[in-house]
């Protein structure tokens, strides 16, 4: 059997500075598009094993927003983040200004917007992580799917590696005045780019 | 219905070889794919969930469930082991859709053809045993949840999408 990896409260702090930073470079870049205030938080950030993901996001059959970028580089896997259907109506109320509750349909224009959305925060997330740890990181553009979340979790998993046993979870809040949509950004480092990180970041 | 109908849910990578009238379930696959056999005959069926097309060597002790060739020949071999007969099995395939919508600079083209190789795969190797595919259900671009009932042989699909359809 390999050993179980864990990480303890340093590893677990860095990531959450990682996070934090990414999540305040994010906010900028929405708040200058959407030009408003925008403010993004990372309340909770956890080290989770990729089987317990189906727990954490809900019922597998839940029709929920999910925006993945692939990673390739000093690193590969990729980064998605999730927003259950009634979070995505809200997220996009957010986005175009409107009041909560409004928006009751995904168009293929706010589609664009979610995806454009999930993929800013993505990408922050990894420029910071690549500058804290010294790594160059390529992403793709964004892909987006809004169907049954145990299905489009199941691809990514196929598509990254399904040998890749953990993953850092982000929980993220975006901010306008009274207003909050929660998500969840899930970082998934393929098989040996965990070990390649946590060496980079001097806490392995 | 008879009462000792058990309801068996078949997780991701995993091969559940049963009997009538128990039913076995599949939830949200996606590019996954839900690999059914049954012999009309004793009634004896098996559902695997498979998640890629081959066993890769690297990866020793996987489950046989995680790829379609190790999935087929796990589930055939328990079938003949429980009594069912080969020359009496026939396939349904489902799965194996393309969830995500690109961007055409997408770089990653991995992703946008993991469900069509998973088929591709599949029908090779149950070709290559000499099993028909009676039915599939295939392909497209949206999640399928079923349900296998080995009294009759009889597979339910529902999507969010497409609603409900028998093959």
């Amino acid at each position: 059997m390999k050993k179980e990896m864990e990480l303890n409260e340093i590893q677990l702090d860095a990531l959450k500075e990682v996070a934090n930073i990414g999540a305040g470079h994010a906010a900028t870049a929405l708040s200058h598009l959407v030009d408003r205030k925008i403010l993004i938080t990372v309340p909770k950030l956890d080290f989770v094993r990729i089987e317990e993901i189906p727990t954490i996001t809900g019922n597998p059959e839940d029709l929920t927003a999910v925006i993945y970028t692939h990673i390739i580089g000093d690193i590969t896997g990729g980064i998605f983040f999730i927003l259950p259907r009634d979070s995505a109506l809200l997220m996009i109320d957010l986005l175009k200004g409107y009041n909560f509750g409004i928006t009751k349909i995904i168009s293929g224009l706010d589609e664009e917007m979610l995806k454009q959305a999930g993929g800013l925060l993505a990408k922050a997330y990894l420029s910071a992580l690549a500058r804290f740890a010294k790594l160059t990181l390529v992403s793709s553009s964004e892909s987006f799917a809004f169907d049954m979340v145990g299905a489009v979790i199941d691809s990514i998993i196929a598509d990254i590696d399904l040998r890749a046993q953990h993953a850092i979870l982000a929980e993220t809040e975006f901010v306008e005045a009274e207003n909050k949509v929660s998500g969840q950004l899930f970082f998934v480092p393929d098989f040996r780019s965990l070990e390649v990180i946590m060496d980079k970041l001097g806490v392995k | 219905m008879n009462s000792m109908t058990r309801m068996i849910n078949v997780g991701l990578a995993e091969v559940i070889v049963s009997y009538s009238p128990d039913v076995l379930l599949c939830v949200a696959l996606g590019s996954c794919v839900a690999i059914i056999l049954y012999d009309f005959e004793s009634m004896i069926g098996g559902l695997a969930h498979i998640m890629l097309p081959y066993g890769n060597e690297m990866e020793i002790n996987h489950k046989p469930g995680k790829f379609a060739d190790t999935a087929v020949e796990f589930m055939l071999e328990e079938m003949l082991k429980k009594g069912a007969k080969k020359e009496y099995i026939k396939a349904k395939i489902v799965g194996g859709a393309h969830m995500f919508s690109e961007n055409s600079k997408s770089f990653n083209k991995i992703n946008s053809s993991i469900g069509a190789k998973n088929i591709y795969a599949v029908k090779q190797i149950l070709s290559r045993k000499h099993i028909p595919i009676e039915k599939e259900d295939t392909g497209k671009n949206y999640a399928r949840s079923l349900e296998f009932f080995l009294d009759s042989g009889k597979v339910i699909i529902k999507s969010i999408r497409k609603g409900t359809r028998e093959i």
